[in-house]
């Protein structure tokens, strides 16, 4: 017959002592609660949109707005609608970069590596949003 | 005769410990960072049995060698394991030291594991300054939290059954 819960991992509770539980604990639910102490960066306010030509284009993100843009591969469309801006056509074979979906916090940024366009939001604070 | 007890003690657990860091490449992983840490058992039992010394000892053959074997001396990963582990001795040495009545070796292990995880993601940050990484802190410290637990229980094992048995010297 075997024993009841032999296999459980309950049974090796008997190596911790008190402390070792009172530190897994802290840990545990420190580590739960984190991010509710993570501020999110807020939204952003402008797009900039940068090509590998060096051409650098900055549009507003409260404004709905379209922007073909073009690279090495043909012409990329970036949008702004509804104050996010993502990639909605893009030559590129694998269209990545248009299943990276939309940005609109400070920070975040779209980015098509074949046809060389970088979308990136900014807006005042940007990096005391991020790191706190 | 006591100096020839530690030199072996320790040398034996080195070897341990460059066996496991080697021997552990070969699990496989679902990501090439996502690692038990079985070589932090024999750096345990040094740091235990042959104080800050024999941990530091272990844990220099076992980064040496066991990258040495594994073909990533000096590489990115080298520097990881250097930082994490350096760092995590260190921290495991001075909770031994500070806490230990309470606080049994898991929880020693414990709290190396998570420091080590820590470490590495600061190392990646100061790599890729990229500071939305830290969201990443509550996933290292769990993983770090469940790894140390069953590195610390596994230590306490042997220590339990190497209670008197052999190379005790120091």
């Amino acid at each position: 017959m075997r024993e009841k819960g032999r296999y459980s991992p309950l049974r090796f509770i008997k190596y911790f002592t008190w402390a070792d539980l009172l530190l897994s604990l802290i840990l545990l639910s420190s580590s739960l609660l984190f991010p509710f102490f993570f501020k999110r960066p807020g939204k952003g306010e402008e797009v900039v949109v940068e090509t590998r030509g060096g051409d650098t284009y900055s549009l507003s993100l409260s404004k709905d707005t379209t922007l073909w843009v073009g690279g090495p591969l043909g012409k990329t469309e970036v949008k702004v609608e509804r104050g996010s801006a993502f990639i909605a056509y893009s030559p590129c074979p694998q269209k990545i970069c248009m299943k990276m979906g939309k940005i609109r916090r400070k920070g975040e940024m779209v980015v098509c590596v074949p046809n060389g366009v970088l979308v990136r939001i900014t807006g005042r604070g940007e990096l005391d949003g991020v790191t706190r | 005769m006591e100096l020839r007890d530690r030199i072996k003690g320790i040398s034996l657990l080195a070897a341990l410990g460059v066996v496991l860091y080697t021997m552990e490449n070969f699990i496989p992983s679902p990501l090439p960072w996502l690692r038990l840490g079985l070589s932090n058992i024999a750096i345990l039992l040094g740091l235990y049995l042959y104080g800050l010394k024999g941990g530091l000892w272990v844990f220099l053959f076992k980064l040496f060698l066991g990258s040495l074997f594994s073909g990533r001396l000096f590489s990115p990963f080298f520097f990881f394991t250097l930082g994490g582990g350096g760092v995590s001795l260190f921290i495991m040495w001075s909770a031994w030291k500070l806490f230990s009545p309470p606080l049994s070796i898991v929880g020693v292990s414990i709290l190396g594991g998570v420091s080590h995880n820590i470490t590495q993601l600061f190392i990646a940050y100061l790599l890729f300054p990229y500071s939305q990484l830290f969201i990443l802190t509550p996933i290292f410290t769990l993983l770090g939290l469940v790894t140390g637990s069953i590195i610390g229980i596994i230590s306490l094992m042997v220590l339990n059954k190497m209670e008197g048995v052999c190379i005790r010297g120091g």
